[in-house]
């Protein structure tokens, strides 16, 4: 059977210290697979090398059945592979919808000829980009935000946002780095629904994820990592019952 | 005989360069700025000396003031203006527009305070004076030209290996934000480097001043020979800003043979855009990158 | 009443460039010290052709494109780096031009530059005149204006702030940052070519003084003191901006240091403006 994503022996060594060793799991669609591991363990790298923010040494990337490994940036993105950032990355001077709208996977209309020469096309455009904008923002629940700017909503929200820009971009498989850590009770539940909702939707889903609690509601598989290394994947129940693990997790990392 | 004497006058040229261009990647790679204004304290370094020679003060002192007085004149560019901006935390941007702002207020504050027009260091009379070498005639102020370029490369590198100071700079240069956290007082660091940085330029100002002669704006070109050199020479590295500007210089002097000297500008730039469009990754092993 | 039209005139031509350097600097946040270069080739391009006999439209035209080609000619090499080169390529693009301008005298004049660039008349009416002048530099400043507020608005424009805002981001959304950016650099150049284009139909008269190193940074001094990426700071900077020479000279000074005096208000502008304003006095923040 062919997996929507599939990473094998994925291998990446930055001055001689191995980031990632060997590393090999597979995601399915609609399935929500949680990312866990000790600081430190290479789940970003996992990320950078899956969206082609870095070139893995060794090993191959494979999103059903194609090989993605080398591809450029934003080939991967188009393919339908997207992320979001631990640190968020937002365009803070823009407003809540702008920010959606420029990841829109729509390119038509960013050329200077068509926005100057063809003012009556290009408001076109960008109509049309605004109502496809403002129903993505309506999925996360954001669109009565969507003429604030990002500075002026909450933290929830703008991780709520950062959500949002990876839809736009009409990704098949998305990458969350810590969408929920530092949110309030009611954000975190907001964020756990949002994430229900959208592997209902038929959205595979990778999420770097450190509360079990939280892991246990959403996941459909745990992929655990250490040092590199994928030491066990599998149903939650499996994983999180594991002594080893468990005492890697919360002793420290080692 | 020609070639040779064409090779010499571009090792001379090589040389000066060479020391606008390590003074310029000391400061860059230090404190992140980029240094534009570097060119107006090269212009200031051999106004200053011209003028006090001018007055009779015998030329070593006047070299040494010179350099004594554009040493505080760094030391006060950081101080009050990029210092304030880095705590502004301000874009690379507002730093790069700042320094261009004082490149122009150095430049034509020479140009009021001495004169806009190129002059001559007319009261040196040994300025002049050839020495020969076989078959290569250099002037007094080549000799010296070469000799304080060396003397301030490897001063510089002894300087930064072996001296407790040297080896703070270069510690800040590496991480700053460790630097801040171990007390390693980056932004007095910031200063130090300015203060050398900007009297071993003085060096080069002078002696291409007593050759040929000296007129406010050109020293812009010398820079950015200088920077073109640094990251051809892609090294990052003070033995390595100095080599390339070596083989810049005598490259744009033995060019001289084929083409004329006015269009070497325009070669030596072609150049260096054919070169960072086809850049062979294996000649460039590191970029030209400010210090974060 | 001449010599008010003249300032409005200028001032408007420079607003032109002072978009274009807004493009550069406001817009996508990189640095440029090479407006007057392109601004000059623009004069030169424009000059040379109508002087050979090709109509108004299609030289103004063949000025345009040619600057908005070598902008994004000189500024590919260093858009595809991370890193300063920028800096270097912009300075290195004055100095260039300005060498050309005065060395490739079969085709430019030389130092003594073009003489007598003649006005286009339409249909009986010429452009010789500033009173008829200024009708022609305040519609294409309309224009320009007008284009800049499009161009802004546009989603083309609302990524090109996302791209300086935070490049990688942008490339997480899939978007073609390099392309982009060239495109706003032809844009940026166009603007730079119009306005030279203009300033020769005014002056009737270009010499490589007109597009030194000094003119690009009383460019990005317009640009700063009037403020980045508004359509209002780049059209105040220019009319604050040239009127500093007419102050200078109620000074009385001795006339050999009026160009330094000049040069050294617009550093001290530039300096005291990134300490204490660099927002400008109609702008946003660089």
């Amino acid at each position: 059977m062919v997996h929507m994503l599939q990473v094998e022996n994925v291998t990446k060594n930055f001055l001689g210290l191995r980031a990632l060793d060997a590393c090999s799991f597979s995601l399915d669609q609609g399935e929500v697979t949680c990312l866990v591991g000790p600081n430190g363990a290479g789940k970003t790298t996992v990320f950078d090398c899956i969206t082609g923010f870095l070139n893995p040494d060794a090993g191959t990337i494979m999103l059903n059945g194609e090989t993605i490994t080398g591809m450029n940036r934003r080939k991967i993105v188009q393919k339908g592979i997207g992320r979001s950032f631990q640190n968020l990355r937002l365009f803070e001077e823009l407003s809540v919808i702008d920010n959606v709208i420029v990841c829109l996977a729509d390119d038509s209309g960013n050329d200077p000829i068509t926005a100057i020469l063809r003012p009556f096309h290009s408001q076109k455009i960008l109509d049309r980009k605004r109502g496809e904008a403002l129903k993505i923002l309506e999925r996360v629940g954001l669109e009565h935000k969507a003429d604030h700017f990002v500075t002026q909503i909450s933290f929830g929200q703008q991780k709520l946002l950062c959500i949002a820009r990876v839809l736009a971009t009409q990704a098949k498989v998305m990458l969350l780095d810590e969408p929920t850590s530092g949110l309030s009770a009611t954000a975190l539940k907001n964020m756990v629904d949002v994430i229900r909702q959208l592997s209902a939707a038929g959205m595979t889903l990778l999420v770097v994820e450190h509360n079990t609690k939280i892991v246990r509601d959403i996941a459909d598989k745990i992929v655990f990592m250490h040092q590199g290394r994928v030491l066990a994947s599998g149903v939650p129940g499996d994983v999180l019952e594991r002594r080893d693990l468990a005492d890697i997790y919360f002793g420290g990392g080692n | 005989m020609l070639f040779l004497q064409l090779i010499a006058d571009g090792l001379v040229n090589g040389c000066a360069i060479g020391v606008v261009a390590i003074t310029f990647t000391y400061v860059y790679t230090t404190t992140g700025v980029f240094h534009v204004a570097h060119a107006g304290v090269f212009t200031l370094g051999g106004y200053l000396a011209w003028y006090l020679s001018k007055e009779g003060i015998p030329f070593v002192l006047c070299v040494a003031l010179a350099m004594v007085i554009c040493a505080a004149v760094g030391a006060a560019i950081e101080k009050g203006i990029y210092e304030k901006l880095l705590k502004r935390q301000a874009t690379p941007l507002v730093q790069l527009i700042a320094s261009l702002g004082l490149l122009a207020v150095l430049q034509n504050l020479v140009a009021i305070l001495f004169t806009p027009n190129v002059l001559q260091f007319e009261s040196i009379a040994w300025r002049m004076k050839v020495l020969h070498f076989g078959p290569i005639d250099l002037t007094i102020p080549q000799v010296l030209t070469v000799f304080t370029a060396f003397a301030a490369v490897y001063g510089l590198i002894y300087f930064s290996t072996k001296t407790n100071l040297g080896r703070r700079i270069r510690a800040v240069a590496s991480n700053r934000t460790l630097a801040e956290i171990t007390r390693l007082k980056p932004f007095e660091v910031y200063v130090y480097v300015m203060a050398i940085s900007s009297a071993l330029v003085v060096l080069p100002s002078v002696f291409i001043g007593l050759d040929q002669a000296m007129q406010p704006y050109s020293s812009v070109l010398v820079l950015l020979t200088a920077v073109i050199a640094v990251i051809s020479g892609g090294l990052g590295s003070i033995r390595g800003a100095f080599s390339a500007s070596l083989v810049m210089g005598i490259v744009q002097n033995a060019v001289l043979i084929v083409v004329p000297g006015r269009w070497s500008i325009a070669l030596t730039f072609t150049l260096f855009i054919v070169f960072i469009l086809f850049r062979p990754t294996g000649l460039f092993a590191t970029k030209i990158r400010r210090a974060s | 009443m001449n010599f008010f039209l003249s300032y409005i005139i200028l001032a408007e031509i420079f607003a032109i460039v002072a978009l274009s350097t807004n493009f550069l600097v406001g817009v996508i946040g990189i640095f440029s010290v090479s407006q007057a270069a392109i601004m000059g080739v623009g004069a030169y391009a424009y000059a040379i052709a109508v002087m050979a006999g090709i109509p108004f439209p299609l030289a103004l035209l063949l000025a345009i494109t040619l600057c908005a080609l070598l902008n994004v000619a000189t500024s590919l090499p260093s858009l595809r780096l991370e890193g300063d080169y920028f800096v270097v390529t912009s300075f290195g693009l004055q100095i260039v031009a300005t060498a050309v301008f005065m060395n490739w005298s079969a085709v430019t004049g030389g130092t003594s530059g073009i003489a007598g660039i003649p006005a286009p008349r339409f249909s009986g009416l010429s452009f010789d005149e500033p009173e008829n002048f200024v009708f022609l530099s305040t519609f294409a400043l309309g224009l320009a204006s007008a284009g800049y507020w499009l161009l802004m608005r546009s989603s083309y424009g609302r990524t090109l702030h996302a791209i300086r805002l935070d490049e990688l981001a942008a490339v997480a959304a899939g978007r073609h940052v390099l392309q982009m950016k060239l495109g706003i650099s032809a844009v940026s150049g166009a603007y730079a070519g119009l306005g030279g284009a203009l300033y020769a139909i005014f002056m009737s008269f270009i010499d490589p003084s007109s597009f030194e190193i000094h003119v690009s940074v009383l460019i990005l001094t317009m640009l700063v003191v009037g403020g980045a990426r508004t359509l209002a700071g780049s059209i105040l900077g220019p009319f604050i901006i040239l009127a500093v020479p007419q102050m200078l000279t109620l000074l009385a000074l001795p006339p050999h240091l009026i160009g330094p005096l000049r040069s050294l208000a617009f550093g001290v502008i530039l300096v005291s403006f990134m300490l204490w304003l660099p927002k400008g006095l109609a702008g946003r923040k660089i």
